[in-house]
């Protein structure tokens, strides 16, 4: 091992060999290491809390820790040394035998750099992935961590987000509630429309613009299915869906609108109704 | 002449209640000694156009969907304050009938946005509620649903002379001074009034006014110019001044500016 003299050495003389004492004060090096990088994170977000968002915070923390800490491993191997040049060109070479090895993680540490940058979501906003829904708790350089409605924690490799299409819920303040309402044949289109419309301007939690609307969407085997299209706060999203859904059920009984169920018409091939024939069992003769 | 008003100081002994009927807003407070509590109820189908209002000594049972709210003092004060406020968003106002300003005329509409009321023991602390009298419809104001921001929407009039007017309880006046300097006939479709930056005075005939807001339209489709005036429109007379502006930061208005006009 080659003789250092730095301030480190000088000031600490231990009653060891020089390799242990290279050792003893790089492990304290990379602890203290962490410890400082650790404490200057943290007065950072507290001071910065404020002025950053979520994710802006959480990516500014993971960089500093990780720029910190990185020094102080590097310093922390000089002391017990190891050659950084020769280090690093070492590791031109294990890269690629970890490159194989680490396949997937290191997938998933380029499609995290590549997540941070995009910043398709933040932290705290609603994202679906496939078919889980959830609130973004941290995006982090393999995965990212949602919570579900359903408060549960759920585990998701950027590798994956990269791939798929990913809906970002939370993005714009306000979002169309789409529902579908399917009426009979023999009912008034313009009257049924007219009352969709009106419970949409009753409800003051529905958007007076951009307007709500009411369209055919086509006619079905029992039914003429028309969309009913709301805008609402991002917030209100699900009460607007359960509000308006409950709201038509009661103004269609009022206005005897009538929602038919799937029914089929038979007929003999002769365009004349079958006949039926109701026969009234007879009581059995003693 | 000075005409009687729902807001104001009222006194109230210990474990007296009183109640006010505000358009189909119910409110019933009472003071007992160490709590008041603030009952609310609020009609399923409110009208904007409805101005009647009451307060009445009697104690009357809630629909169980009311609200009870308990505010828990040391010592309560025998008097407590409602206040009128002007909304916590901007409102948008729609005139009933299209409004176009031909090029090079100037126009004054006075217009009218819902009211909040205030419930707080005295003007300088923070109230104890905050809400609409009458619950005005959200809406969306921005060139898409991308850009913009989240207002309440109102129709109004748009009427030019103040006679025609009705003095309505529930209602704020706010002139707009339009003058197109452009060379358009410019429509109006729709004006975001920002409420939040208005201070709201009382005059003596029972109307409620804000500070008049001016509109300057320039050519070339630029951004209209838009200021506060700091003095009551003279049609106003004597006027108090019931709430600050809910938003002193004057830099947030100058972001409105795009959006004034759709």
């Amino acid at each position: 091992m080659a003789k250092t003299d730095s301030f480190l050495d000088q000031l600490i003389n231990l009653p060891v060999s020089d390799k242990t004492e290279g050792f003893i004060i790089g492990g304290l090096l990379l602890a203290f290491g962490y410890l400082i990088s650790h404490l200057v994170t943290t007065a950072f977000v507290r001071t910065m809390s404020q002025r950053l968002t979520a994710h802006q915070l959480l990516v500014w923390r993971r960089g500093i820790f990780y720029f910190l800490f990185l020094l102080f491993t590097i310093s922390s191997l000089h002391e017990m040394g190891f050659k950084i040049s020769v280090l690093l060109g070492a590791a031109g070479v294990f890269t690629v035998a970890i490159g194989f090895a680490s396949q997937t993680s290191a997938s998933n540490l380029i499609s995290g750099l590549f997540l941070i940058g995009e910043g398709s979501f933040v932290v705290g906003d609603t994202i679906q992935v496939d078919n889980t829904i959830g609130e973004v708790l941290s995006v982090d350089l393999l995965s990212i961590k949602l919570r579900t409605a359903d408060n549960i924690y759920v585990r998701i490799p950027n590798e994956q987000l990269i791939k798929s299409v990913v809906l970002n819920l939370t993005r714009f303040p306000i979002r169309r509630v789409p529902i579908n309402v399917s009426i009979s044949y023999k009912e008034d289109i313009r009257k049924v429309r007219g009352i969709l419309l009106a419970l949409a301007e009753k409800n003051v939690l529905v958007l007076d613009e951009p307007r709500a609307q009411v369209t055919v969407q086509n006619f079905g085997d029992s039914a003429i299915s028309l969309a009913f299209n709301v805008w609402t706060r991002r917030e209100n999203f699900l009460d607007i869906r359960d509000a308006m859904q409950e709201s038509i059920k009661l103004a269609f009984d009022e206005h005897h609108v009538e929602m038919p169920f799937p029914q089929i018409s038979f007929n003999t091939g002769e365009m004349s109704p079958i006949t039926v024939k109701l026969q009234r069992e007879q009581p059995p003769t003693a | 002449m000075t005409t009687q008003t729902w807001w104001g100081e009222h006194q109230f002994e210990l474990e007296q209640t009183r109640r006010w009927h505000l358009a189909g807003l119910d409110l019933q407070l009472k003071r007992s000694a160490q709590e008041w509590h603030i009952e609310s109820y609020r009609h399923p189908q409110q009208n904007e156009d409805e101005h009647t209002w009451s307060i009445e000594e009697s104690i009357e049972n809630f629909p169980e969907s009311s609200v009870l709210r308990r505010y828990i003092f040391n010592q309560t004060h025998e008097s407590i304050m409602i206040l009128p406020a002007l909304a916590d968003r901007s409102v948008v106002i729609k005139p009933i009938d299209p409004l176009f300003i031909p090029a090079n005329q100037s126009v004054t509409l006075f217009v009218s946005t819902p009211l909040w009321l205030k419930i707080a023991i005295n003007k300088h602390e923070k109230p104890l509620l905050d809400i609409p009298v009458i619950r005005p419809t959200d809406t969306w104001f921005g060139s898409s649903p991308i850009r913009g921001e989240i207002c309440y929407a109102t129709k109004v009039f748009g009427r030019i002379d103040l006679g025609q007017l009705p003095i309505r309880a529930f209602r704020a006046v706010t002139p707009v001074q339009i003058d197109n300097h452009s060379s358009q006939t410019t429509p109006i479709e729709r004006i975001n009034i920002p409420t939040p930056l208005l201070p709201l005075y009382s005059a003596t005939d029972g109307r409620l006014w804000t500070p008049t807001i001016a509109v300057e339209l320039t050519n070339n489709g630029r951004i209209p110019k838009l200021r506060i005036e700091p003095h009551l429109h003279q049609q106003a007379g004597v006027a108090t001044l019931q709430n600050a502006a809910r938003v002193e930061n004057q830099d947030h208005f100058n972001g409105l500016f795009e959006h004034f006009f759709d």
